[in-house]
């Protein structure tokens, strides 16, 4: 393994925090938004109500996919700690398809109430529930571009220290995705079907 | 961060505590399957018994409890704010953010709860209804 220099592991240590500082900005955008749903949840104006609309086994799945890719994303950090980069572009690899696969459930779930006619325009909560969701799914397709584009430069030019201090902060915003969907998952599916 | 670089870069950059392993993310994993399951499953027992298993305010709180527990231990075990040698300046930024979040989501629904308990509809024996039935509109 590499030895760094002091200063080159301070410099990568603020980028950690300035990312997270984003992060932390993010959280307050997303809170916002579950506090939109929250409180247009009931408003469905003579729409379907949640109850009618989310299935449990289906938003389970998703969240074992999402929570499996969590875990890919990182062995892949512990595969950079030991220098193995084709063990990095692997489990890079596992978590980009169980991304792109949650993606996918996302998206088909969309079109399903599309096709039935409940869109984001029926009702508030159905544009809070829209907003909301939808902003997770274009977080995650963030994510895997990134992911894609971090992958193609470790490809071609192994772990240098600038590519082992992005999957450090792209592992932070998989994570964090990761536990914002917790949230989804209860607030949104699972409380949604109890109330 | 650390004065003398080891072979740990991301414990170096105080990413993560020294020592982190592959049985850090096994036991992250572990928990957070076993509470998105429980709630999952107490709401599937729920349904299939008609809605008579449990009550609706226990089945929300279990929810709840789950996800708090279950968002605890991501933190831990994935977003590594907690353990030594950690960046203490993350979780202190954490802690602010948390406190944003608490005000924006709680002060909102304390709010427009309390806003909608405020425009109840008017009772249907009101004089405008009655006055409506009696002259078939205004």
């Amino acid at each position: 393994m590499t030895q760094y220099k002091p200063e080159e592991i301070a410099a990568d240590s603020k980028s950690v925090f300035g990312f997270f500082t984003y992060l932390m900005t993010d959280l307050v955008l997303f809170a916002a938004l579950f506090a939109t749903y929250a409180v247009l949840h009931s408003g469905v104006f003579g729409g379907p109500t949640s109850e009618e609309i989310f299935n449990a086994p289906f938003a389970l799945l998703e969240t074992v996919i999402l929570l499996a890719s969590s875990f890919s994303c990182g062995l892949s950090l512990l595969a950079a700690r030991r220098g193995n980069s084709r063990g990095v572009l692997a489990s890079l690899a596992i978590t980009f398809v169980l991304g792109a696969v949650f993606v996918v459930l996302e998206l088909s779930e969309f079109a399903r109430l599309a096709a039935s006619g409940v869109g984001p325009g029926v009702s508030a909560f159905l544009s809070s529930y829209f907003t909301l969701v939808g902003t997770h799914g274009l977080h995650i397709i963030i994510g895997l571009v990134w992911m894609t584009a971090l992958g193609i430069s470790i490809y071609a030019r192994g772990l240098t220290r600038g590519n082992m201090r992005k999957l450090a902060l792209l592992s932070l915003f998989w994570h964090f995705l990761d536990i914002i969907w917790i949230f989804i998952f209860t607030i949104v599916y699972l409380s949604g079907i109890i109330l | 961060m650390n004065p003398t670089p080891t072979n740990d870069y991301f414990a170096d950059i105080g990413f993560w505590p020294k020592g982190t392993g592959v049985r850090h993310y096994i036991i992250g994993l572990i928990l957070a399957l076993v509470l998105t399951i429980i709630p999952f499953a107490l709401l599937e027992i729920h349904l299939t018994s008609k809605h008579e298993t449990f009550t609706h305010p226990f089945l929300m709180a279990v929810a709840v409890v789950c996800a708090l527990l279950q968002f605890l231990v991501q933190v831990a075990f994935f977003l590594h704010l907690i353990g030594r040698g950690v960046s203490r300046e993350r979780l202190a930024i954490f802690g602010g953010a948390s406190l944003v979040v608490a005000i924006l989501v709680g002060g909102s629904l304390w709010i427009m709860t309390d806003l909608s308990a405020r425009m109840i509809a008017p009772p249907s024996d009101s004089q405008m209804e009655l006055y409506m039935q009696d002259q078939g509109g205004f």
